[in-house]
């Protein structure tokens, strides 16, 4: 096997990683809230992907868009109902709430659906395609393209629009944001319906390439919340590298280790990791930056 | 000092009346049923195990109360949902023996929780029977515990056997499901193939709810191996069949009987045809009972609980509705003609009974024939 599977692997688990993680991260910079309900709101997304697909016939390139806004609506409906009126109550209130979202969620669903496992997968399994002696199917293509392509859309989104500037305002300062008139709760709004818009996608993929099943976003939920915190929470670009790195050491830890210890060796190097630079990567990198220019600019000096 | 007199006798007499009352009542409720507590998976990742095992206890239940119940009296089931987790199957046990009083459970489903469990059970004698639980070490677990399906020991070693046997395999790839049930099976599995003379090429270890099966598939096809045994539950071996196939790997798979529910052929679609699991037979009598009743084909799991039901019922019977009474008639229980075959238990609660090969064929569970 080509060290290309690898990379593969590694980047089609990082890419689901890296969707939730990018969801945990923007609603933790605006609200400080660790919403445990994001990982619920994948599982909605997958579900919302079945009912579409299997139920109603649709094909996968029209399902995606509609699972999108489906999903963003949920997480503004979830704001407003569970977390606005709690804005102001600290923060453990609003965590507990989260919690109970995912709870309800997760139930609801069961009750619909049932519990049991189901594939989205029509038409038989095909084998994947080759790629640099490495094997991928179509729909692992469409989940790392996807991915690359939502937060190539996010990172324009938050830096050239009136409402991303707007957006990061808010994060750095909600009050001083509203004292310039920027409409926090507008924004806090759109924050949930571009996280949860995302985690729904990711749900979706997901079902697509696995299953769907109620309790499915719980495990990938704290895996996309783990890597949020490696990247640096609050920080979309670190959500990005922490979900990627993730998945490199999953990958690398089945390869090198015995597979049972999987999550434990992966941990492990995230903990280490964590160590030296507790702030996560985003941190890490401004650490270096600014390093690396006093060095510069103390040779220059002496010189 | 009077007043005080008074209010004396008054509340003497209400108390009085009350535990007359009691009495009387309790009297009037003699038990009109007996009550048979199960403790199995009824919510969670592994409800579909529960499902089939509350279909053929409903079977059972209903056939033997139509049939004038036992001793004049109706027998009811008691469930509950442990999730296939331990600390719930603990919970369940100790409301069953506490608030129902059972003096009879079925179950539990998982290896891991009946071992949980287990303990409870032999403490307050209450006769404790699995219908699924396949760990070998259930054996030693205590005089109350029973099962009517073979050990895991025999399961592991018969399916060495056939891949060593019908599929001319020489070198066999494990990939197991860490947990007890999956951990005794590879066990069991390795030791008789070495002992055929077959090799070993790799032992790889997944958790339960894993999803992901694509790095360590191909860490273990890099060794070639002739067959893979997966030893694992019915949605992970799903996955890792469908995966393999996109993959490209060709190895041939051998599981076992966690793996054969309908949740395999959904989750793996046609990737699941022509691999092979072990597991129990039943009757034509059983299969065409249960699709007439459910309008669906049964499985090894519906079949052993059939079977255990009527033995419970068996037990009562001859044992009166008591803990002690169940356990001792249990053990003269002899040859017991039921859905999966003949049953007897020997002195550690244990039955013996034959292992046979499924494969997937049209997206169906076959019996194997060469």
């Amino acid at each position: 096997v080509a060290i290309s599977q690898l990379i593969v692997n590694s980047l089609i688990l990082g890419s689901i990683y890296s969707l939730l993680a990018l969801g945990f991260t923007m609603v933790y910079g605006i609200l400080k809230l660790i919403n445990f309900a994001h990982g619920a709101v994948f599982m909605v997304g997958g579900y919302a992907g079945y009912v579409l697909t299997s139920n109603l016939g649709w094909h996968m390139a029209w399902s995606l868009p509609v699972v999108f806004v489906l999903c963003g609506l949920i997480g503004i409906g979830v704001e407003r109902v569970a977390f606005r009126p709690l804005r102001d109550a600290p923060m453990l209130n609003m965590l507990i709430t989260s919690i109970g979202v995912a709870i309800v969620l997760q139930n609801l669903i069961a009750l619909i659906f049932g519990a049991d496992a189901r594939s989205i997968t029509q038409g038989g399994i095909r084998e994947g395609l080759l790629f640099f002696g490495a094997r991928i199917t179509v729909i692992q293509i469409v989940i790392v393209i996807l991915t690359v392509g939502l937060m190539v859309a996010l990172s324009v989104f938050l830096k050239f629009t009136r409402l991303g500037k707007a957006t990061r305002a808010t994060s750095e300062d909600r009050e001083l944001a509203a004292v310039r008139g920027i409409s926090t709760d507008r924004v806090i709004a759109y924050i949930f319906f571009i996280s949860s818009a995302f985690g729904g996608v990711g749900g979706f993929l997901v079902g697509l390439d696995q299953t769907i099943s109620p309790p499915m976003g719980i495990g990938v939920g704290i895996k996309g919340f783990v890597a949020a915190i490696v990247g640096g929470i609050g920080n979309p670009y670190g959500a990005m590298l922490g979900g990627v790195l993730l998945g490199v050491f999953e990958t690398l830890s089945i390869w090198y280790f015995p597979a049972g210890y999987k999550d434990g060796v992966a941990f492990l190097l995230l903990i280490i990791l964590l160590l030296f630079i507790p702030g996560g990567f985003i941190e890490g990198f401004a650490k270096l930056k600014h390093l690396v220019r006093k060095k510069l600019w103390s040779t220059s000096f002496t010189s | 000092m009077l007043t005080m007199l008074r209010r004396c006798r008054i509340a003497t007499t209400f108390l009085l009346a009350f535990l007359l009352l009691g009495l009387l009542f309790s009297c009037s409720q003699e038990r009109q049923s007996f009550k048979i507590g199960c403790i199995t998976p009824l919510s969670g990742d592994y409800h579909q195990y529960g499902d089939r095992v509350r279909k053929g206890a409903d079977l059972a239940l209903e056939e033997i109360n139509a049939a004038g119940g036992v001793d004049g009296k109706k027998l009811e089931m008691v469930y509950e949902d442990d999730q296939l987790n331990a600390k719930l199957g603990v919970n369940a046990i100790n409301k069953l023996i506490t608030v129902d009083k059972v003096p009879v459970i079925l179950g539990a489903f998982g290896s891991s929780v009946t071992l949980a469990v287990a303990p409870i059970a032999e403490k307050n004698k209450v006769v404790l029977i699995t219908s699924s639980s396949t760990a070998d070490s259930i054996k030693d677990a205590g005089e109350y515990i029973f099962r009517n399906v073979p050990t895991n020991q025999k399961q592991g070693a018969d399916q060495a056997q056939f891949a060593y046997d019908e599929l001319g395999a020489r070198k066999a790839g494990i990939l197991y499901i860490n947990n007890d049930y999956g951990t005794t099976l590879r066990d069991s599995f390795i030791g008789k193939f070495r002992q055929l003379g077959g090799e070993i090429t790799s032992e790889d270890a997944h958790n339960e709810k894993n999803t992901d099966f694509r790095t360590v598939l191909q860490k273990a096809a890099a060794k070639a191996p002739d067959v893979w045994y997966v030893p694992s539950h019915d949605h992970e071996t799903g996955l890792l069949l469908k995966q393999a196939k996109e993959l490209g790997i060709k190895i041939p798979v051998v599981g076992c009987d966690g793996s054969i529910t309908k949740t395999l052929i959904e989750v793996a679609q046609d990737a699941a045809e022509g691999s092979v699991y072990s597991s129990f037979g039943w009757n034509q009598e059983f299969e065409d009972k249960f699709k007439r009743k459910y309008n669906e084909n049964p499985d090894a799991y519906a079949a052993t609980t059939y079977d255990a039901v009527y033995i419970i019922a068996e037990a009562i019977r001859k044992g009166g509705y008591t803990g002690p009474g169940i356990q001792k008639a249990m053990l003269q229980i002899k040859d017991f003609r039921g859905a999966t075959g003949v049953t007897t238990f020997d002195q550690f609660g244990e039955v013996s009974k034959p292992y046979h090969q499924f494969i997937v064929r049209n997206g169906a569970f076959e019996l194997y024939k060469k």
